[in-house]
């Protein structure tokens, strides 16, 4: 699973790979761009250098994939949403979406908890925990992070894996 | 196989009611009652941890008692994983 964010290509992967060996799907009414392959591909060849970006991208991708791995297999259920919480703050803040560490997140405790390996009811638990101990502010769809180094430190996020340049990275 | 409950407080945040799920004499499970906290869920029955064939990948969350036995029941005799 991943959660794709304004301005993402989330399915570059199809330019390169002939079988869709995933889906994509909408949590919030969304505008989408459908590029066609033959143009990417014709936009690659006049300007070279866009080759190297989407690589990029998609290594960036993929070093989020291996932090979720480690996630899931490695870090408690706490730790867990923490992590991708402050994934997302950062990651908001990049596209200067943010809001003031607010996040306004369109997602049920069972997609969360389907994200991250948990069932519902763990995800409920550990929003209350978190609550409880001052790290997260707001009600279910509209969090706010109250205390970012504490949740960073329960998260142990390191931001470097999502290779970008700001403030809260 | 013969599946019985026994009442229990379980020391979840807050603690909550529970069942220890017994298999003959053998400990199968823990059930906890799911309170108000969990919206629509609230009054359910989660599996809270399940030993041998009663583990679940997924935490399966009941209706009532007697859907939670009647899970276990079929998993300890054999149900696929």
């Amino acid at each position: 699973m991943s959660f794709h964010l304004p301005g993402d290509v989330p399915d570059l992967q199809s330019l390169q790979l002939r079988v869709m060996d995933h889906s994509l799907g909408t949590l919030t009414p969304v505008v989408a761009a459908f590029i066609p392959h033959g143009a990417l591909r014709e936009l690659i060849r006049r300007h070279p250098g866009l080759g190297g970006v989407f690589w990029r991208d998609t290594l960036i991708e993929a070093a989020v994939f291996r932090e979720w791995l480690v996630g899931v297999g490695r870090r408690s259920a706490h730790s867990r949403i923490a992590h991708l919480l402050c994934e997302l703050v950062v990651r908001m803040e990049s596209l200067g979406l943010d809001n003031g560490y607010a996040l306004d997140l369109p997602l049920t405790q069972v997609e969360l908890g389907d994200s991250l390996g948990l069932s519902s009811v763990h995800v409920n638990r550990v929003l209350q925990d978190l609550r409880r101990d001052g790290l997260i502010g707001g009600r279910a769809r509209q969090m706010g992070v109250t205390d970012w180094p504490g949740l960073k430190q329960l998260a142990e996020f390191n931001p470097g894996y999502l290779h970008l340049r700001t403030a809260a990275a | 196989m013969e599946v019985t409950l026994a009442p229990v407080r379980v020391l979840v945040a807050p603690e909550a009611e529970g069942r220890l799920v017994f298999a003959g004499s053998a400990l199968a499970g823990v059930l906890v009652r799911l309170d108000e906290s969990y919206g629509d869920q609230a009054g359910q029955w989660f599996l809270e941890v399940g030993f041998g064939r009663a583990q679940g990948h997924r935490h399966p969350v009941f209706p009532d008692l007697d859907a939670a036995r009647e899970w276990i029941a079929r998993r300890l005799n054999g149900a696929p994983y």
